[in-house]
């Protein structure tokens, strides 16, 4: 200490370096240990060693000077700051042991840190100080409010009340305009207010302190005028210890209509500091909770969003969104911190669960232990945007969200600029737009004054929280894919482990390279319950990627409006996995909880990545959003394209792919086209200004196109008895139904009315014509092939200018800025027939989606105008609406009846025909053109030319189970997104060969992907529909009940070579079952099914011999086909009562059983070849016997079994041992030595559609 | 039955039974398959149709078989010329329903038989 040089605050800030100084301690420079502020806790803070300690000083170093309030002089943004001052210069600081005394006095800091500031130059935070001068603060122990008119004798009788108790809170500063004195000017008179638990006795009496004082009284005190008002930290350093204050004046506030009495402080006002009772010894708990309040003691470890968002520990969040908060700058990552007067709010999102401490007017922070960390300081901005005071007007969750939102669209910033976005609106106006139309109106709250908040607390908005909270979380993609990236770290580790345990009878790791590139795996967004908003961009890979600033991912969406500029939405997606390791495949995903931090602090950890997964995130119907689409404006500006227009009406018949540069044989060429037909009707609109007006507000996803509807008539029967008289009725009212921004609807009259021809006659016939887009225009992305669209009619249209009408193949030119809507009809026979609205849909605007989406989603109406017509118009607007692939049809329809005797109209394949097409001599190749959907099997590299074309590609399609082979250059095609095998894609217009099942892509030919397949995941809902798809789902915990870490396990080491047979076979019996509920194991709740089989043997036939098949688990259940569909007659309607799908299942009613009787073991005793005269003993470990019907129940499944498809077993050989060890785990007699048949383990079922089998069978025999 | 021996019916489709082929002799033993046509409840006699070729099929002997016009059925019996017209007719000995067959596919099974067949005899020659 002797030894200390006297630092002054100049050198400090000349330095303008953070560093920490200390009296005594010494700090070498070769050993720079980490500083001095004795109770910091450095582990506890964060692990992350990325942050730098404080410099420390070199030698020892003291700064003396003076401990001030605050003042005017001193320019600091948060205000209301202590001040420290040596004479020269003064600076911001805080101060821990704050004593009152100190103020004004001199004083000598000891250990200290300081920060270099830009504003005042620095900041001191004062960990260790002494007073130089003790002497004369003994007789201090009072202290004016107003130190220049201390005079205590001049006491006037209007303040002479005196209030002492526990100090309970504080609120922030806040401004009151008020007249003072004579003039009439207002002025900001500065204030705050406490609320003090007192005491009822009159006088104060110091002596008396701790006989029978009972704090039980709430008294507010409002410390008024500025002077008064920079008590403000010191009385917050005063929060929960006893104060008293003398001379104060009482007056009646109006607080929401109810009067409220508050001690307000005059020029007389005195405070008293506190004193030590044996009550006051509070200690500082980590949480104390009272009622909705409490306090909160912990770390700082990050500030984000200007100090908005405080993160303390894990998943505990402070929220510091009002404006008025008067912060501390040592509120710094690394602090200690207290807060009072809290709101802790445990939030339910759908990621996982937050705490949430939401500072209000009551909240006062004091940190309690500086940060040793070189972190920047909390500087309050005074800017009040529209997005802050919006944040303010929400429920705590609610703000949390939208601050992460906002931190969402922070990574926007840097990225090719959106003018459209940047000049209109900012990220914060951005944010808000996207919060109001997400955030429910019930987690809108109102606020009341300072006043109002702090005095009634507990009756004000703050009180009642929602505490489930279904907002999603929206994540910047980095985060995204690092926490994919952590969870597939983290089952590949666990697989690892199982492995290492279980070689035997799972798949050998060669396995896995083997059919890496099948492999995937996906699970929906449900799953994970996140929101990514990003930009759509095509990278140099020609692949598409959603990306932000922070980082990218693949996407797999067929023909989506890509338009660079603006930010999307993306909520309903699959993430795709490929190339897992198949083991990986039937492991159910650990669900990681998402960490909020790595929302607002995307800098991902480097993670070791031993897997070469690729995934990619496949979007649902309409799941990419504009997200300023949700402009409340932009909706009634959509309304106003529809009024008093007239529209005209195409349909999509072809899509043209968009030729690259360099395609052989081609020119360049950078248009798009489209062919498209022109329905020879037009639609006029009558939207009024009130209709736009009234247009309801629906919930999104609501299914409204019914419920809204309105079911008036608008046509007298006899006036469509007229129409119908006519052969095309001229004109035909509808009923329009428009959706815009997704959550609007308006419903209103239109007519179509029919085109004349030279005003002559109708137009009875559709134009083909060819649309040219070029290539700023994103509409040819939107349109879908088969979908109809409605144009707006207009002097400069693309239909209508420079000609008088349109006539087959004209090419008409689309400019950038054209809209288009997509429509869908509908025909309503109530207006024909007095029965019930009978609505449905003819075609879809998207039909594509409509057939192939077996998800939920595929019910919303996914067009952006229904068109309601009367039920006669629907012969007529068939011929327009029908299958487009009749449309596309060529005419070379075969009468060669041995060839298309299997394929239906409806499996819409078309085969050229094989002896028909003549050698040609033409330079281009001839044959027909087909349509078809189908799955993608596999893509093979061929070097051959097939008709003239030369082909680097062979595509296997399954079209209704026959291999379809594809040929063609592929160079365009390949880079299509999703495509490869297991996707599900449409082919318009190939290439017929002349040889069966052979066709060539051509350089007009469309392929556009449906959707790909979901191998695995929770939403197969029936996973036997597709089994011939799926493998067998294995949960890590069912690999093999054999498997143990005893001693057992190496006895099967000498079969890990053993080969894998695998056969079709039929279930003759079953011969042992083993039926027992689920461990209670929270880790596998999630799973459909709380029934385990942990054992089943099967006697099946594969035709030559019968064999004992053992399998367990999701093989067993897929045997005995427990996730079919229960047929009526198998159930006592009465006892089971079944109400919904998911309930109908065998497993379902099975589970009602199993659950009562814990275990179940049925045993087979009679012949195994006869199922029907078995004689089947059904053991049950519960002290309940089986009714009757339970008893018929388990019987009929047998049976059910029995009549089961044919199976697809692979299986591995059983010894002995093995046997012996599966009867002992399973406590059961397995006596398979007494039907002499060879036992075998199932280690993979899946059904076999023996048409299939056939066909492939067949074609590798003829190959042979 | 003028045979002594009863032979097994040879699978063949409707096409290959023309007047000139092997197979058009009286009392050959054949396996047809196809979709029946017509059926006389008087006469028994049904007609069965596939690729644009019919066959009549004398079902007298025939029970338990429900005969529905439309579904494809198979029949394993004997061929009877009736003569002034040269006109064949299976006297069916079994028969059954088949629907859901693949013709498709059951025409190629019937080739890679017969091919089979012949290696096989073949290479029992050699031996």
């Amino acid at each position: 200490m002797e030894n200390a040089t006297i630092l002054t605050i100049v050198e400090l800030v000349h330095k303008g370096r953070a560093v920490t100084g200390s009296s005594s301690l010494f700090f070498s420079d070769a050993t720079p240990t980490p500083h001095s502020s004795s109770e910091s806790r450095p582990g506890a803070v964060d692990s992350d060693s990325s942050r730098k300690f404080l410099t420390p000083l070199n030698h020892p170093a003291v700064i003396v000077g003076t401990l001030a309030l605050p003042s005017e002089t001193l320019k600091c943004p948060n205000r209301y700051c202590f001040r420290f001052s040596d004479g020269d210069l003064t600076i911001c600081c805080d101060i821990l042991r704050f004593e009152i005394r100190a103020i004004g006095t001199k004083i000598c800091v000891l250990s200290w840190n300081f920060l270099p500031m830009k504003h005042s130059g620095g900041f001191l935070e004062i960990i260790k100080w002494k007073f130089v001068d003790t002497d004369n603060l003994v007789s201090r122990c009072s202290f004016p409010l107003i130190p220049s008119l201390y005079s205590p004798q001049n006491v006037d009788r209007k303040s002479r009340y005196s209030v002492f108790g526990v100090l309970e809170s504080i609120s922030p500063v806040s401004v009151v305009p008020c007249q003072e004195g004579v003039s009439s000017d207002s002025v900001n008179l500065p204030g705050f207010l406490v609320h003090v638990m007192a005491c009822e006795c009159k006088e104060y009496n110091r002596d008396a302190i701790d006989c029978g004082h009972a704090f039980e009284k709430s008294v507010f005190v409002y410390l008024c005028g500025s002077m008064a008002a920079s008590w403000h930290p010191a009385i917050t350093k005063l929060v929960g210890s006893n104060v008293a204050f003398s001379g104060l004046k009482k007056k009646l506030v109006y607080v929401r209509g109810d009067s409220l009495l508050v001690f307000v402080t005059t020029e007389n006002s005195v405070l008293y500091p506190p004193w030590l009772s044996k009550k006051q010894i509070v200690l500082k708990a980590g949480v104390d909770r009272r009622g909705n309040c409490g306090s909160y003691l912990g770390f700082v470890r990050g500030l984000y969003m200007r100090g908005k968002l405080v993160e303390m520990d894990e998943d505990v969040w402070l929220l510091l969104t009002d404006q008025i908060h008067n912060r501390s700058h040592s509120i710094r990552t690394g602090s200690l911190i207290f807060i009072r007067n809290v709101h802790l709010v445990n939030t339910k999102f759908s990621w996982g669960e937050v705490l949430i401490l939401g500072a209000c007017f009551k909240t006062s922070i004091t940190v309690e232990s500086f940060s040793p960390f070189e972190t920047s300081c909390l500087v309050d901005s005074c800017r009040q945007t529209s997005l802050s005071r919006f944040i303010e007007s929400l429920s705590f969750p609610a703000r949390f969200w939208t601050l992460l939102v906002r931190s969402c669209f922070q990574k926007f910033d840097g990225m090719p600029s959106d003018k459209e976005i940047l000049r209109s609106c900012q990220k914060d106006e951005l944010t808000k737009l996207y919060a109001e139309s997400r955030i429910p109106p019930s987690m809108f709250q109102p606020r009341g004054g300072i006043f109002t908040e702090f005095c009634v607390h507990e009756s004000c908005g703050c009180n009642s929280e929602a505490h489930d909270c279904n907002l999603k979380l929206v994540m910047p993609i980095s985060s995204f894919v690092h926490h994919i990236k952590v969870m597939l770290n983290e089952l590949l580790s666990q697989i690892k482990k199982d492995f290492s345990a279980s070689d035997f009878l799972s798949d050998s790791p060669s396995t896995w390279k083997r059919y890496n590139h099948t492999n995937m795996k996906t699970f929906r967004s449900e799953d994970t319950s996140v929101i990514l908003l990003g930009r759509l961009k095509i990278s140099s890979s020609g692949r598409l990627q959603l990306h932000d600033r922070t980082s990218s991912i693949d996407v797999l969406a067929p023909d989506l409006d890509i338009n660079a500029s603006r930010i999307c939405e993306v909520s309903d997606y699959s993430i795709i996995m490929e190339g897992i390791p198949e083991s990986m495949f039937h492991m159910p995903f650990l669900q990681n909880p998402l960490r909020c931090r790595s929302v607002v602090n995307p800098t991902p950890l480097a993670i070791e990545n031993t897997l070469t997964v690729r995934f990619s995130l496949s979007l649902g119907t309409a799941s990419c959003k504009h997200v300023l689409e949700h402009h409340p404006l932009d909706w009634r500006h959509d309304l106003n394209e529809f009024k008093e227009g007239m529209f005209h009406l195409f349909r999509v018949t072809h899509k043209f792919p968009i030729l690259r540069n360099g395609h052989p044989g081609m020119p360049d060429c950078t248009s798009a086209f489209i062919e498209a037909l022109v329905l020879p009707w037009e639609l006029i609109c009558t939207v009024t200004e009130e209709d736009a007006a009234a247009a309801p507000y629906f919930e999104e996803h609501d299914n409204t196109s019914q419920e809204i509807r309105p079911h008036k008539r608008y046509k007298t029967n006899n006036e469509l008895e007229r129409q119908r008289a006519l052969s095309v009725p001229h004109e035909i009212s509808c009923q329009m139904t428009i959706r815009c921004a997704n959550s609007h609807c308006l419903v209103t009259a239109a007519t179509l009315s029919n085109l004349r021809e030279n005003k002559s006659g109708n137009m009875h016939s559709t134009k083909r014509v060819l649309l040219e887009f070029i290539p700023e225009c994103s509409n040819y992305y939107a349109l879908q092939i088969g979908g109809c669209y409605l144009m707006k009619h207009g002097t400069d249209d693309s239909f209508c200018v420079g000609r008088s009408g349109i006539s087959n193949n004209d090419k008409i030119g689309f400019r950038p800025e054209t809209r288009l809507w997509s429509v869908e009809f509908s025909f309503d026979e109530v207006l024909t027939h007095d029965g019930s609205v009978d609505v449905y849909p003819l075609v879809s605007s998207q039909p594509s989606l409509a057939v192939e989406q077996r998800n939920d989603s595929s019910s919303q109406p996914c067009s952006d105008v229904s068109l309601l017509l009367p039920y006669d118009a629907k012969r007529l607007f068939s011929v327009f609406l029908k299958d487009l692939e009749e449309l596309n049809k060529p005419l070379a329809a075969g009468n060669d009846n041995n060839n298309i005797a299997c394929c239906t109209q409806s499996e819409k394949i078309m085969h050229a025909e094989p002896s028909r097409v003549p050698p040609s001599n033409s330079l281009f190749p001839e044959g027909n053109l087909a349509t078809f959907r189908g799955d993608i099997v596999a893509v093979d590299a061929v070097t051959s030319s097939v008709v003239d074309v030369s082909s680097s590609y062979c595509i296997n399609v399954l079209v209704n189970h026959q291999i379809v082979k594809i040929f063609g250059p592929l160079r365009r095609h390949s880079y299509l997104t999703g495509f490869g095998p297991g996707a599900s894609a449409t082919f318009y217009r190939i290439l017929g060969t002349g040889e069966e099942n052979r066709f060539v892509l051509t350089s007009a030919s469309f392929v556009k992907i449906n959707s790909r397949k979901a191998l695995d995941g929770p939403q197969l809902e029936k996973p036997t529909h597709r089994a011939a798809l799926c493998l067998p789902k294995i949960t890590h915990q069912e690999y093999v009940p054999c498997i143990l870490a005893g001693p057992g396990c190496n006895s099967f080491s000498e079969n890990k070579d053993n080969q894998q047979i695998k056969f079709a076979c039929k279930v003759l019996s079953v011969y042992l079952l083993v039926l027992q509920t689920r461990s209670d194991d929270s880790s596998e709740k999630e799973c459909r099914n709380n029934i385990v089989i942990p054992l089943a043997g099967f006697v099946v036939d594969d035709g030559s011999s019968i064999y004992l098949c053992w399998t367990s688990g999701e093989r067993a259940f897929t045997i005995l086909r427990l996730h079919e569909e229960l047929p009526e007659e198998a159930i006592d309607v009465a006892q089971w009562i079944r109400r919904d799908s998911s309930r109908g299942t065998t497993a379902y009613h099975l589970e009602q059983i199993v659950r009562v009787h814990k275990r179940i073991v049925m045993k087979c005793n009679g012949s195994q070849i006869d199922a029907l005269f078995q004689d089947i003993t059904i053991a049950v470990t519960s002290d309940q016997l089986l009714t009757k019907s339970e008893d018929k129940f388990l019987k009929w499944l047998i049976l059910n079994a029995i009549s089961g498809p044919i199976w697809e077993v692979a299986t591995s050989s059983m010894d002995m041992k093995m046997i012996d060890h599966l009867e002992r785990e399973q406590c059961v007699k397995m006596e398979t030595s007494r039907h002499n048949l060879q036992s075998v383990w199932g280690n993979e079922v899946c059904q076999v559609d023996p048409l299939v089998r056939a066909w492939s069978l067949l074609q590798g025999l003829l190959n042979s | 039955m003028a045979k002594s021996q009863i032979e097994p019916g040879v699978p063949i489709t409707l096409q290959e039974l023309d007047p000139s082929s092997l197979f058009y002799k009286e009392g050959v033993s054949l396996r047809v398959t196809a979709m029946l046509r017509g059926y006389s409840v008087e006469t028994a006699i049904g007609v069965i149709e596939d690729g644009g070729r019919s066959l009549k099929i004398n079902t007298q002997n025939i029970r338990d078989v429900s005969l529905r016009v439309g579904s494809i059925y198979q029949f394993i019996g004997e061929l009877h010329i009736e003569q002034p017209n040269n006109e064949a007719i299976l006297q069916a000995r079994t028969g059954r329903n088949v629907d859901g067959i693949d013709m498709n596919l059951y025409r190629k099974t019937i080739e890679l038989l017969r091919k089979f067949l012949k290696e096989e005899d073949n290479s029992n020659m050699v031996e």
